[in-house]
């Protein structure tokens, strides 16, 4: 099963939106999450916990340091999904 | 202390090592554990191979590690070489990659680094740093320690340490641009281990200790060796893994029957806002013995609420201990007497400035603060309070802390041209740079003289926030001031204070939300304030310099006016 990076966008950017308590269309894609209001780097790692939760995979921490937008995010989450259905 | 009369830390562990070989770190976050012997054999190993590259008594070698056993062995190895281990931090917030690597080529020029031992499963973050850290050699450290034969890891000559070389150099203060690290010898952190074993009277085969906090962190790294040091089992979790799931952590550390566990205040808040109140009972806490609570200032809010939150789990209140110390102290400057619940003192907030006093209001009282009681120095460690002009001062007269001992660091390590950062004077009193008082024998922390501020057991530099934003489009002529600050709810904070030209409102607010993001983001800091003045309105000294202090002054006023 795939899933594309816009679905995983999408999904990303709603969490974000209900754990950071704004209104979803205030999130871009492209925007640094830690510039979204009321979010500090605590928040950021639920927002990932709750990802992780979701999808049931767990991301590297390292890989997770290395993004900072919902796009990057989606990216790092993609690849482990492919990873973790290719074994 | 099992390890008491070692003269250095290699000393110290062989001590652990033969009284029960099979003691164990675990580190559950990364599935790993490691038995005390395994982790000397290792590090013995490791020592060998970087005498074998060169490295000679009194190098300093970096160490950069996740929370998992190729940081013990990196540092036992250094030590173990003769040289000192610099602990280094690893990025905490995504995506902070350039201002990480300012930070840590920062700490690599003050400390003369010119190795590093990596944790071989760090991956992505270690060959990022490569293209950074030029001039430095990357080395894994479990794969040098595999390259040694077993035996002749065990026949190789490794160099006698004397108790006052270096031990470990502790980068916990400091802002980016001018990092300090805290020179700590192997007497220093013997001695500093032991007072925090004796403190909370640890017992091998009763206690076990758990922790999340980073390793590179003072709290995390000296709160993990004393547990071992004392001969009991640890469980070093990673940070992340707290953070992310705050129940799921303390099911764990429920579940080993754990009885010690150091963290900062926001830790055990975070605890007591993660599990539901009607979820509490299904928790057993009463094994918890010691929860030590420091690394940051401690509301007194905080602690009340974790009791109370608490108190179906059958955590004793008696276990919550708030502490005081900090890394010039190998940790530990005073704890509270055990068996004691939380006590605090309610005094008036206006009269507790440099050279005010602590005068007993009650609870309820407008001016009311209240300060947790910390308790009295740790074994080997004295402190006092002074005055201006160094002299000791009253019971209740609020002055700058300073600490003298076996523990206490002989002084920092700065990068060249750096501003100094003096160590103790010749009679061993060093400024600790908080101002607090005593009471009946007792320690209380006020705040703080020295331009800093702690949020989550991280220290803040105002000096950093203005270099995020002195070249912001809309400031006047890169003019702005940042100081350290408390919201009303006692919370600390950075203020940033810049001059605009701007006349529309809506552009000045636009600017002022511009700042204020961009510190929260580089900086990884949540509460930041901005305020935007008219063009010359900040105070200056005759020699042209911002004045910190009257800007501060020039804030509060506004914000009277506006209130």
């Amino acid at each position: 099963m795939s899933v594309s990076t816009d679905e995983l966008i999408s999904e990303i950017t709603g969490i974000v939106a209900e754990e950071l308590g704004v209104p979803i269309d205030s999130v871009s894609p492209e925007a640094d999450l830690r510039s979204v209001q009321g979010a500090d780097s605590v928040k950021v790692l639920r927002v990932i916990a709750r990802i992780e939760r979701a999808r049931d995979v767990e991301l590297e921490d390292e890989e997770v340091f290395g993004a900072s937008t919902v796009r990057e995010v989606a990216e790092v989450l993609q690849r482990a999904l492919t990873e973790s259905a290719a074994v | 202390m099992l390890a008491g009369s070692a003269d250095n830390l290699t000393d110290a562990l062989e001590t652990v090592v033969a009284a029960d070989s099979e003691l164990q770190l675990s580190f559950p976050s990364a599935g790993r554990d490691i038995s005390v012997h395994d982790l000397a054999a290792a590090s013995r190993a490791a020592a060998v191979a970087l005498v074998g590259r060169g490295v000679e008594g009194g190098d300093r070698i970096g160490v950069l590690s996740r929370n998992s056993p190729e940081f013990l062995i990196a540092l036992f190895a250094a030590v173990g070489a003769g040289a000192a281990a610099c602990p280094l931090p690893l990025p905490t917030s995504a995506g902070d990659l350039s201002g990480y690597a300012s930070r840590l080529s920062g700490i690599i020029a003050a400390a003369g680094i010119g190795r590093v031992l990596v944790d071989d499963r760090l991956g992505a973050v270690a060959s990022r740093l490569a293209g950074v850290l030029t001039g430095v050699e990357l080395i894994p450290v479990g794969s040098i320690a595999a390259g040694v034969a077993a035996t002749a890891g065990r026949s190789a000559r490794l160099p006698a340490v004397e108790p006052d070389e270096l031990a470990v150099v502790q980068f916990t203060s400091g802002s980016t641009a001018a990092p300090k690290g805290v020179r700590l010898t192997h007497r220093n952190v013997l001695a500093g281990l032991d007072a925090i074993a004796t403190g909370i009277d640890i017992r091998p085969g009763e206690d076990s200790g758990g922790l999340w906090l980073p390793l590179f962190h003072d709290m995390g790294l000296f709160g993990t060796l004393a547990g071992t040091f004392a001969g009991i089992d640890m469980a070093v979790w990673s940070p992340g893994a707290f953070v992310k799931d705050p129940a799921r952590w303390l099911r764990q550390f429920a579940d080993r029957g754990a009885t010690i566990s150091p963290a900062p205040s926001f830790g055990y808040e975070t605890l007591a806002e993660s599990i539901p109140r009607d979820e509490v009972g299904r928790y057993d806490l009463s094994r918890w013995r010691v929860a030590l609570n420091g690394a940051e200032p401690i509301p007194v809010a905080g602690l009340d609420g974790f009791l109370e939150h608490f108190a179906p789990a059958g955590f004793a209140p008696s276990a919550m201990m708030p502490v005081y110390g900090m890394a010039e102290a190998t940790l530990a400057v005073t704890f509270p007497p055990l068996g004691r619940a939380p006590t605090a003192l309610w005094v008036d907030r206006d009269r507790l400035g440099a050279g005010g006093v602590a005068v007993e209001v009650a609870r309820d009282d407008r001016r009311a603060r209240g300060l947790p009681a910390l308790g009295r120095p740790v074994r080997a460690v004295r402190v006092r309070v002074v005055d201006e002009h160094g002299k000791e001062v009253a019971d209740r007269e609020v002055g700058e802390i300073e600490i003298a001992g076996d523990p206490i660091t002989a002084g920092y390590l700065t990068a060249p041209g750096a501003p100094p950062a003096p160590g103790p004077d010749p009679d061993g009193w060093l400024g600790t740079g908080d101002l607090g008082f005593q009471r009946a024998g007792e320690l209380y922390v006020t705040g703080r003289r020295k331009e800093m501020i702690i949020v989550r057991g991280v220290n803040f530099y105002p000096e950093d926030a203005e270099s995020v934003i002195r070249d912001a489009p809309g400031l006047h002529r890169r003019r702005c001031v940042a100081f350290a600050d408390t919201s009303a709810d006692g919370a600390e904070r950075i203020t940033v204070v810049g001059e605009s030209a701007l006349e529309d409102p809506a552009d000045r607010a636009r600017l002022a939300a511009d700042l204020c993001t961009a510190v929260s983001v580089e900086l990884g800091l949540p509460d930041v304030i901005v305020h935007l003045v008219g063009p010359d309105d900040l105070p200056r000294t005759s020699s042209g310099k911002f004045q910190r202090l009257a800007a501060r002054e020039l804030t509060r006023q506004a914000a009277g006016r506006d209130a």
